[in-house]
């Protein structure tokens, strides 16, 4: 199944040597390689994930931004193991020193809640609605740390079905701790409440916690705050940002909420049908954004400065995934669409250091002015195209990852 | 808590009564003269009248209603036309077969069932969820009287492990009263298990593709654990609803079994006196089973609200 | 599909046609569709199908009168030669007795739930859509119809009104009022304060209107999962009632009082009671199966009460 990769696939990517964007020395916390996270449905192949490369660095907020479908909760759930029924397929995934790829289902389990933690969208549905706060937050404690309490299947299910967990127990004294780290008023008695008793963003702080509770040096936010009101959307994401100071966490919060990103974020990834658009740092992203479709994102978010009589929105919808366009997925929506669209896309480095655009505007041979362009040297061009892309190859392929945990 | 449970036993207090208003003035309506069938075809009207006058069914209706009526709260359901034998006795007498094989069967469905839908679930369009699958259906497609003739036919009769006929009270040893009911308890408890089994594995089915099932592999644990910790309680919550429903199904099975094998159980004392129109005994046994419907459902009700903590108690319905 | 364009004409007349504000237009496509592509809905289906037409045809094809004796092959194992599934105990043809067993069995099946089905209906609609005091009325009377075991309703039915095919049907049927009120009413609530209810409700629809026009058809694909299913138990429940001697009469040739009849005979003539047997349980399987098939092509979620 998953031995042939498409033939295309490699040379679609930018993925070279230089994967790290920033130019701090040390080794990024998270380096992801060339993604692929493919779904096998009745309609054929869906290709979630298209060839997405990109690093973390120790202590910062990731953004990965995006419409609905664009691949970036399959890009998270993908890195753990836990895109079910998915072919997961990378050049390489690395976390600190560990090949995430090369890990079995066990080994996974070892990373995940402990290494890398996860919080999803909707609390409500998060939290299992028959154990205590307290007991769902204590279990991840006593799993990934040797405080001498027994986790065998027998113990686990006769302190949930027969004594509770003790009070006084090393995990239940965190499990508090921690909800009183994340703000809880009353820890110790909210500890014994259930999920159903706490409001949404208790319990999306319930999560974070619960996030916390293995010292994961990276807490991916699948969309934290989406699913609660705006007033405490400021407070969750304000208890996040908090959290990377206190403990130098690095986040990797994913939203469709360009506002979002410009509150927290230290770089952004913007990703559109499975594929990378653009990756700068926030700043850089929102002042100079260079592709058609981050500008168009940037356009079509409300400011309080506005003239405009209508919001900018981007025409068209994202494209079924198992008939995208050859090239630049986005194509046939861009305004600034030309006769180079239809190549395999490239990332183009840009001025600043990390600024890369997946636009073939930004090709060598291509002179303009804005979007409009002047004149096109379609061999220069597909050349430098080739050049790009000759960078992904000879770098080893890995076909089997994922297959285990399908 | 206590709240509830005294408004549920309530409510179900005045279904019963309801249950047994609605018995008494059916049972009246059963053609037939119970003096006449009692005293058989050839006897004198005058003894028919003599006997009727002495049963109390020269009364007015309503006379006989609130006599009962108020012979009931006092625990007296009666005495039999026909062997003058109080009705209550007579029930007593026939309740523990009865109670054996429908408390048997409901184990065996149980033990069958919980596993197999959650092996189901979990295994799904692999041959284990199949196998399974396939066998509910057949449970659920045979009617459980002809599972008892031929269980009978096989273990008892052919192999010769287990007796045929009769019961023996678990008083005269444990072994004799298992060897006894055995056959029958299988024959009421494949069709239930095979339902229950089909319940558990849609509902299995479903919380294993719950959020919170993703978050708790999220945290590292073993699959194990996921599913029994964090799985289970959910799955089952409305599988006890639904045993609970089904238990009509099951005492419906028990009646048809104990024919096959012979038992003197409930049923069979049921059915033995809609055919010699003993009202008082058929009014007692249907006031009876309803009562153990009732709150057997009461009781799954009150289980449901121990397992599920998103019920309030004070709620009530 | 041939077979869908079937089940369009026959049911069309009462259940199609795209409604203004309904949601169902596809219902009956999903049927069809069900039929041609699912193994279990074709399997099913030709089951019923199977013995539907041994049951009509019966007088037709049956190799002999079902009261027919014959003293000299009192029950006759022979499975080759005059008798294909051998005789009982007056050498009657087994497989004739079977064959007009089917009428009956199909029929009271079918007939007690399509009685259970608008009674319960009915019920359901009203007590749902008006709510209140009709509700809490209707639902009270539902609760105590519940609160008697199914087999305890048809055996005192049966003794009050006597043995006789209508009696029967009622009989068993009564059993599946409550929980056809409880899933209609159900679907109901759940519907009524839909976007297309209130959107019937704002251009001035009555109640009646709404309630049979809007409001049923969109509660039918569980009713008809739920008639499916409930048509296999009452299938059950009419053989155990007439296993006891409580069905349709002591001398009609039923499933149920076939098995009865041959269960006094098991050591010697096994064939009796198992043939029977094994009639009902590929009947009741066959739409068991069809039944499930359904609920996936509806996207019916498997509850208690189906």
């Amino acid at each position: 199944m998953s031995s042939s990769l498409p033939p295309n696939a490699n040379a679609q990517q930018e993925s070279n040597a230089t994967a790290s964007p920033t130019d701090g020395g040390d080794d990024p916390l998270l380096v992801v390689e060339d993604l692929h996270t493919t779904f096998s449905t009745d309609r054929g192949e869906v290709p979630a994930v298209d060839g997405v490369s990109f690093a973390i660095e120790e202590g910062e907020v990731f953004g990965v931004v995006g419409e609905s479908g664009s691949g970036k909760s399959v890009t998270a759930l993908s890195l753990l193991g836990l895109a079910d029924g998915a072919r997961v397929e990378a050049d390489r995934v690395s976390f600190r020193d560990e090949d995430l790829l090369a890990k079995d289902e066990r080994g996974l389990r070892a990373i995940r809640g402990n290494d890398i933690s996860m919080i999803f969208q909707d609390p409500m549905s998060s939290l299992n609605p028959v154990m205590t706060v307290g007991e769902q937050i204590a279990e991840v404690v006593r799993h990934h740390n040797d405080i001498g309490e027994s986790r065998s299947l027998f113990a686990e299910l006769r302190r949930k079905y027969v004594t509770g967990t003790s009070e006084s127990s090393a995990s239940w004294e965190r499990a508090v701790e921690l909800l009183e780290t994340v703000g809880i008023p009353d820890p110790g008695d909210r500890a014994h409440e259930y999920p159903h008793q706490l409001s949404g963003g208790m319990k999306q702080r319930v999560m974070i916690a619960q996030a916390l509770a293995g010292d994961p040096d990276l807490i991916i936010a699948d969309e934290p705050t989406t699913a609660l009101d705006v007033t405490i959307e400021a407070q969750i994401l304000n208890e996040l940002l908090d959290l990377r100071d206190e403990f130098g966490v690095s986040i990797m919060l994913i939203t469709h909420d360009l506002a979002v990103v410009r509150e927290t974020c230290d770089r952004v990834a913007v990703m559109y049908a499975g594929e990378l658009m653009e990756t700068a740092d926030a700043g850089t992203l929102f002042d100079d954004p260079r592709h058609p479709y981050t500008r168009g994102l940037i356009n079509s978010i409300p400011r309080t400065d506005d003239d405009r009589e209508w919001l900018d929105a981007i025409e068209g919808n994202v494209p079924d995934p198992t008939a995208k366009p050859s090239g630049c997925p986005f194509s046939d929506r861009c305004g600034a669409a030309f006769s180079l669209c239809g190549e395999p896309l490239v990332g183009y480095p840009a001025g600043k250091s990390g600024h890369r655009t997946w636009c073939h505007l930004y090709n060598d041979a291509v002179s303009r002015d804005g979007d409009e362009i002047d004149h096109v040297d379609e061999m220069k061009a597909k050349q430098h195209i080739e050049e790009y892309a000759a960078a992904a190859d000879g770098v080893p392929y890995r076909p089997d990852f994922g297959s285990e945990y399908a | 808590m206590r709240r509830y449970v005294a408004k549920r036993v309530a409510h179900a207090a005045v279904v019963i009564y309801i249950v047994a208003t609605i018995v008494f003035f059916a049972v009246r309506a059963i053609p037939g003269d119970p003096a006449r069938v009692l005293l058989g075809g050839d006897a004198s009207a005058e003894a028919i009248a003599a006997l009727r006058e002495d049963m109390g069914l020269t009364e007015p209706l309503y006379v006989q209603y609130f006599r009962w009526v108020s012979r009931i709260f006092q625990g007296d359901l009666g005495t039999s036309v026909f062997s003058d034998q109080s009705v209550l006795q007579m029930l007593m007498g026939v309740a523990e077969p009865t109670l054996s094989i429908a408390g048997l069967g409901m184990v065996i469905a149980l033990l069958i069932a919980i596993p197999a839908g959650i092996t189901s679930a979990v295994k799904r369009y692999q041959w284990e969820d199949y196998v399974a699958t396939g066998v509910s259906f057949l449970g659920i497609s045979m009617p459980g009287f002809w599972i008892g003739i031929v269980l009978l036919m096989v273990f008892a009769d052919q192999l010769g492990v287990v007796p045929a006929f009769g019961y023996v009270s678990f008083r005269q040893g444990i072994i004799p009263w298992l060897e006894h009911i055995a056959l029958p308890a299988l024959a009421v408890g494949l069709p239930y298990g095979g339902i229950l089994m089909r319940m558990t594995r849609s509902s299995m089915m479903e919380v294993l593709n719950e959020d919170y099932m993703r978050t708790a592999r999220a945290k590292g644990l073993n699959g194990r654990l996921i599913l029994f910790k964090h799985g289970l309680q959910n799955a089952l919550i409305p599988i006890v609803t639904i045993a609970g429903i089904l238990l009509g199904v099951l005492l419906g099975g028990v009646v048809a079994v104990e024919i096959v094998f012979g038992i003197q159980g409930l049923g069979r004392l049921l059915i033995a006196s809609i055919e010699r129109r003993d009202f008082p005994v058929i009014q007692g046994a249907v006031i009876v089973i309803s009562f153990v419907f009732v709150f057997m459902n009461l009781f799954v009700d009150i289980m449901y609200t121990s397992i599920n903590p998103r019920i309030k108690y004070g709620g009530g319905d | 599909m041939s077979v869908s364009e079937l089940f369009k004409r026959t049911i069309g007349a009462s259940g199609g046609g795209g409604k203004t504000f309904g949601v169902r237009s596809d219902l009956l496509e999903r049927f069809g569709q069900t039929l041609s592509r699912d193994l279990r809905a074709k399997i099913g289906f030709s089951v019923v199908l199977l013995f539907g037409l041994a049951a009509v045809f019966a007088p037709m094809l049956a190799p002999y009168d079902p009261m027919a004796q014959e003293y000299g092959v009192l029950m006759a194992p022979d499975l080759t030669s005059a008798h294909p599934l051998g005789t009982d105990s007056f050498g009657r043809d087994l497989l004739a007795r079977l064959m007009f067993g089917a009428r009956i069995s199909l029929a009271v099946g079918l007939g007690a739930v399509t009685f259970g089905a608008v009674l319960g209906i009915l019920i359901g609609l009203v007590s749902g859509y008006y709510g209140g005091y009709v509700d809490d009325v209707l639902m009270r009377a539902v609760d105590v119809m519940w609160a008697f075991p199914w087999l305890l309703i048809a055996i005192m039915l049966v003794a009050i009104f006597g043995q006789g095919f209508w009696n029967v049907m009622v009989a068993v049927g009564f059993a599946y009022i409550d929980d056809f009120a409880r899933l209609a009413r159900g679907e109901v609530l759940s519907i009524r304060e839909e976007e297309y209810t209130m959107a019937a409700k704002s251009v001035g629809l009555g109640d009646r209107e709404i309630i049979f026009e809007e409001v049923f058809p969109n509660t039918v694909a569980p009713l008809i999962v739920q008639f499916t299913v409930f048509t296999a138990r009452a299938i059950l429940a009419e053989s155990t009632l007439s296993f006891l001697g409580l069905g349709v009469k002591p001398t009609t040739p039923t499933w149920g009082a076939l098995l009865g009849q041959g269960r006094g005979f098991i050591t010697q003539a096994w064939w009796i009671s198992i043939v029977p047997g094994i009639a009902i349980m590929v009947t009741v399987l066959g739409i068991n199966l069809f039944g499930d098939a359904l609920r996936d092509a509806f996207d019916v979620k498997e509850t208690g009460e189906t």
